[in-house]
């Protein structure tokens, strides 16, 4: 009766059998990822240490790859032209993040109280996460294209005088925003409408009885209990919008006069313009060290604000 | 409970005000693609198309290569979606289910790479794939299929999404598999598998959507049409045609659909998968 024997034996046991069973795993689960782990470290952990390397080095294709140390790090901390685009890609961040999460929490809560046509509205405010930045960067464009633009067409439809958009130093970045907000709302909106449906309703209906409104009901039953999603959202949306690139390159090319140009659009300049792959390679560092520093101040913040976990 | 109406009627005409701003730029380019130059010129600007011009579409699709753009997209995603469901699946049950030594260790590695932006490994990847001349010739894979999977192999969001996914399994039926003498990777193809199929189906459409979209690594690690994906060919007939926004819209359209068609015919895995969008 070897298959009386086979259920007699606890798996992963001690003794002899078990031994051998979990030799028989470990066998598998090393056939099992030897390709994707393979694939992984060859394509994502390898670069990545390679990337710390070049950021040492002058290394640009042609020519002696030389090691200088912190050279390029401290160049990068001199240089204007980087020092302008950090604070370009906070500023844009700063105003992105904050426009993604408010709508996102303001459609959310709209949307929870929705019994008809909810997955049409989720639907109608993922439409422009699901398109790509380049069509969205594309059509943004054309919307802002000052002679035959829809947004000059409304401006002037209300009386306003009529703008040159990305042509404007003044309004390039605040328009990219817009494009941004608009592109990002829904995403947020997802992640917010999830964490609400975990919310008990008994929680609204005691506030009600206890005279509270829509207003109070929010303030102090909603916000409190998402404390955990607008967290998780603001470590999402902080790092995603400090590494903006594709809808500058389409729309800006980093201009007019460098008033669009991130970081990632100058370490990509770097890189593939001047072929100063060392140098855009600490440039890139840098730009971590930022994203790091920063979501973790914003979430320090959370803490101190409400007890997040 | 009158107030209660009104909060209720105020919810939804700002919901009808924000699902309209959301749509309305779509609205804008669908009958912008149908403009004539003069109509596109005239200010202000019209609605709907004084005539609809079809031709604006069979102009746009002849003054790039976009059939060869559209393969070369549809080619590469159909890879990467194979490749990322088979080896993620693979290795995300190896770390939820199976017990190794050096386990915490090598799930660390993948984790910690989850957070880290693309942009950092771009140089490196850039690098790599134009020296793998011992496979591939002076350019190795610069300008090849190969090239444009690169990153998508590489992922750690996968491996991790099914692994968060096989944890939430129950072991029982696994178990009980192992009992009647099942092998690990029967257990792994007969038992666990076709338990994932939600999973599977969700991280296809997420890796699918985000693979069609790619813009900066086929921006960097091509350079002819006969290699450029839809995204890339478009954003260069912008470079060549400028503001010929009739045609340009022509093409955003036909460049959006495949995504939205798969949009509106798995809308849930959308949203199974936009809590872990942010670890992509």
């Amino acid at each position: 009766m070897a298959l009386a024997g086979a259920r007699a034996r606890p798996v992963g046991g001690r003794g002899r059998a078990g031994w051998s069973a979990r030799r028989a795993q470990a066998q598998a689960a090393y056939l099992f990822l030897l390709v994707p782990l393979a694939l992984f470290v060859a394509f994502r952990f390898a670069p990545l240490l390679h990337a710390l390397w070049l950021s040492f080095t002058d290394y640009s294709v042609l020519g002696q790859t030389r090691w200088v140390g912190w050279a390029n790090y401290a160049e990068a901390l001199r240089d204007e032209a980087f020092r302008r685009a950090v604070a370009v890609t906070v500023a844009y961040a700063a105003a992105v993040v904050l426009g993604v999460m408010a709508s996102g929490l303001a459609l959310a809560v709209l949307l929870n109280g929705v019994v008809r046509g909810l997955s049409w509205f989720r639907a109608a405010f993922y439409l422009p996460v699901v398109t790509s930045m380049v069509v969205a960067a594309l059509l943004w464009s054309w919307v802002y294209d000052p002679a035959t633009g829809l947004a000059n067409a409304l401006l002037t439809q209300v009386g306003l005088p009529p703008q040159n958009w990305l042509q404007d130093a003044r309004l390039a970045l605040p328009a990219l925003v817009l494009m941004r907000v608009w592109k990002g709302a829904g995403y947020h909106m997802v992640i917010y409408l999830a964490a609400l449906q975990t919310v008990p309703r008994e929680l609204y209906e005691a506030a009600s009885l206890d005279g509270a409104g829509p207003w109070a009901r929010f303030r102090h039953v909603t916000l409190p209990m998402l404390r955990f999603a607008l967290l998780f959202d603001f470590v999402i949306a902080t790092s995603g919008a400090l590494q903006s690139f594709e809808e500058v390159q389409v729309m800006t090319r980093g201009g007019p006069a460098g008033a669009t140009t991130t970081v990632v659009y100058l370490v990509y300049q770097n890189a593939f313009d001047f072929l100063r792959m060392g140098y855009a390679s600490a440039q890139a560092f840098l730009l971590m060290v930022l994203i790091v520093g920063l979501t973790a101040t914003g979430v320090r913040w959370f803490r101190l604000q409400g007890g997040v976990p | 409970m009158k107030r209660d109406v009104a909060v209720r009627a105020a919810a939804y005409f700002f919901l009808l005000l924000a699902a309209g701003a959301a749509v309305l730029p779509f609205v804008w380019m669908f009958l912008g693609s149908f403009k004539t130059d003069a109509e596109i010129l005239r200010f202000p600007p019209t609605w709907l198309p004084v005539s609809w011009r079809w031709e604006n579409y069979r102009e746009a699709m002849a003054r790039a290569p976009f059939a060869r753009y559209f393969l070369n997209s549809a080619g590469v995603a159909a890879a990467s979606v194979a490749a990322n469901l088979l080896l993620s699946s693979a290795a995300g049950y190896a770390f939820a289910r199976l017990e190794f030594p050096g386990k915490r260790v090598l799930f660390g590695a993948v984790l910690s790479t989850i957070l880290l932006p693309f942009y950092v490994t771009l140089v490196p990847l850039f690098l790599l794939v134009v020296r793998v001349p011992v496979l591939a010739g002076p350019q190795g894979w610069y300008n090849t299929y190969q090239g444009l999977l690169v990153p998508s192999l590489g992922s750690a969001f996968g491996i991790f999404f099914m692994r968060q996914f096989f944890l939430t399994l129950p072991r029982d039926l696994e178990d009980s598999a192992r009992l009647d003498g099942a092998g690990e990777a029967t257990v792994f193809l007969r038992v666990a598998l076709p338990l994932a199929k939600p999973a599977l189906a969700a991280l296809g459409v997420f890796v699918f959507t985000a693979e069609w979209n790619a813009y900066l690594w086929p921006l960097v690690v091509t350079n002819t049409p006969e290699m450029r994906t839809v995204q890339l060919g478009l954003a260069l007939f912008r470079g060549q045609f400028g503001t010929d926004w009739a045609l340009l819209m022509a093409a955003n359209v036909v460049a959006t659909l495949p995504v939205v068609v798969v949009f509106l015919v798995a809308q849930r895995f959308f949203v199974q998968t936009a809590a872990f969008e942010g670890f992509r």
